[in-house]
């Protein structure tokens, strides 16, 4: 006769040793409400290595007894979802724990360096104020300054020049100038050579080659109308390179 | 109905007609055997209530204690160089030093000039500083913080972790809250649904994706049995774990009382074995 099998749901594990206690589900008819009804019921079961976890599903199956209340032994797992989770979870504790020790190193060190600034007196106006007074030469008699901290000031702002010459506002005129020059570049460049690319089999190899490093996925598994999106994309932000590898083919097109 | 007792005929049970001297040594035994079983099983009960206490003895709400996560996101509120309404003190430094330099050019007082931006620099300084700001906007910027650490990318605000992550910095903003203003109930309830909307959100990570959901519970402070179990923000929890303080919330009845007594004095009997170190250990580490 075969053994009497269940399947059912580890609900207890690791208060006793090598022995789990598992819930197993079944439907039983009730005559007074005239409907199948959920029954469930705990067996203890064998569980020689000790290695499921709460929450996985087993199949278990009866066996001599083993002790008063024990007469099944775990036969197989069907899924491994509460190893798995005590797993996740042994993870996520130790990274946990990395990062926030990372993190608090990061935010003391922080701190430290604005306590620093603050007791030192130092912050943006002042040290501007410094660094003007150093290159416009205005220093009163009596008054040392030091140089060196003068080009630490001036490093750690970033500043080359005095009066600091950069770029602050975008102009309108430049914008379009830009467009200009992609457009020119579309023109000229960009499809004329897309096109020709494209058309014959023979560029296939180079093109793969280009489009090797620039693509997220691998170049054969990519469709024919997200390859010349691609291709058109990497012809126009990296013009250089483009121009580099695909000088012969250039030649042809202006010709 | 007292007259029919009236006519009732005592009988004396047999067992109560022999003298003391003829119970069966036999007997006796077994009565021993009985009361040390009756020993075993109270002093495994006694362990098993230490177990489920102790699995039950984080709080719900609060999580466990010092989390560092969320112990760094309430020092980071009271940096001197924070700043209110998303200001950075780099950025309101440059536009002092911009105002500055514009009145520079108009006039030619630069001592003066100076003398008076760093005291406007003061002035917006402690203007904009987050320990002059409102309650309102320094949860915000924690908000900010916690949404940043859990975004799976830039600018994510509506995954369950973020929300989860969200939840808990408010749940902690309103505790205290509520812990200052006791009849505060409208606010008691709010937080009674953030909670449990903080277990739902969880409850569906675990389903969805299971590495996430153990890296936001244990960065957060929370455990599996917190997020899966039923819970009520309710007058038991405060009094167990004592968010008014001492103060008694729930009245207990008679029984109750003498039970919780009597189950008090049964404990002090078994710790007071000296074999049983393990239990006392195990108490110890409750409290």
């Amino acid at each position: 006769m075969a053994r009497q099998n269940f399947i059912g749901l580890v609900v207890s594990q690791g208060k006793m040793n090598k022995t789990v206690k598992v819930q197993v589900e079944r439907k039983t008819f009730n005559r007074i409400i005239n409907k199948e009804i959920m029954k469930r019921k705990n067996f203890l079961v064998h569980d020689e290595s000790n290695v499921s976890r709460e929450g996985d599903i087993v199949r278990i199956e009866s066996c001599r007894p083993l002790s008063s209340r024990k007469s099944f032994a775990i036969a197989e797992i069907r899924k491994n979802k509460g190893s798995q989770f005590a797993q996740y979870d042994a993870i996520a504790k130790e990274r946990v724990l990395a990062e926030e020790n990372e993190k608090t190193m990061e935010f003391l060190n922080r701190r430290e360096r604005i306590e620093k600034e603050l007791s030192e007196g130092s912050d943006l106006i002042r040290d501007l104020a410094e660094i003007r007074k150093f290159a416009e030469g205005q220093i009163k008699e009596g008054e040392v300054i030091d140089e060196a901290k003068i080009q630490q000031l001036r490093e750690k702002y970033g500043i080359k020049s005095w009066p600091p010459q950069a770029e602050v506002l975008e102009l309108e005129l430049e914008s379009l100038r830009e467009k200009v020059q992609s457009l020119k570049l579309t023109i000229d460049f960009v499809e004329p050579l897309l096109s020709l690319l494209l058309s014959d089999a023979k560029y296939q190899e180079k093109v793969n080659g280009a489009l090797s490093n620039f693509s997220k996925k691998p170049v054969e598994e990519l469709k024919p109308a997200v390859k010349k999106n691609i291709l058109r994309k990497f012809l126009l932000t990296r013009s250089d390179v483009a121009k580099e590898i695909f000088s012969e083919e250039l030649k042809f097109v202006s010709a | 109905m007292f007259r029919n007792f009236i006519g009732l005929k005592v009988i004396q049970s047999p067992t109560l007609s022999r003298s003391f001297q003829t119970t069966a040594v036999a007997q006796s035994k077994k009565s021993i055997l009985k009361i040390q079983s009756q020993e075993r099983k109270e002093i495994n009960q006694l362990r098993q209530r230490y177990i489920q206490e102790k699995k039950f003895n984080i709080d719900p709400v609060l999580g466990i204690a010092n989390n560092p996560f969320l112990n760094r996101l309430e020092a980071e509120v009271r940096e001197p160089t924070v700043m209110g309404l998303g200001y950075q003190k780099e950025q309101v430094d440059k536009l002092i030093h911009g105002a500055k330099e514009a009145r520079n050019l108009e006039h030619f007082q630069r001592e003066h000039l100076e003398a008076e931006t760093l005291r406007n620099q003061e002035i917006v300084n402690r203007i904009l500083n987050m320990k002059n700001r409102s309650e309102a906007e320094i949860l915000k910027f924690k908000v900010d913080l916690a949404r940043k650490e859990f975004q799976r990318f830039d600018g994510d605000t509506g995954s369950s972790e973020v929300q989860a992550a969200i939840a808990t910095v408010r749940i902690h903003h309103l505790y205290q809250h509520i812990q200052q203003n006791k009849k505060d109930y409208q606010n008691t309830r709010i937080l009674r649904m953030l909670i449990q909307k903080r277990q739902r959100i969880l409850r569906y990570l675990k389903n969805d994706m299971p590495e996430r959901y153990f890296y936001t519970i244990n960065k957060l402070g929370l455990t599996d049995t917190i997020v899966n179990m039923e819970f009520n923000f309710d007058r038991r929890y405060m009094q167990n774990f004592k968010m008014f303080g001492d103060r008694v919330l729930i009245k207990e009845s008679k029984s109750a009382r003498e039970e919780e007594r009597k189950q008090k004095r049964k404990e002090k009997k078994i710790l007071k074995n000296k074999s049983l170190k393990e239990l006392r250990s195990m108490k110890k580490a409750l409290e």
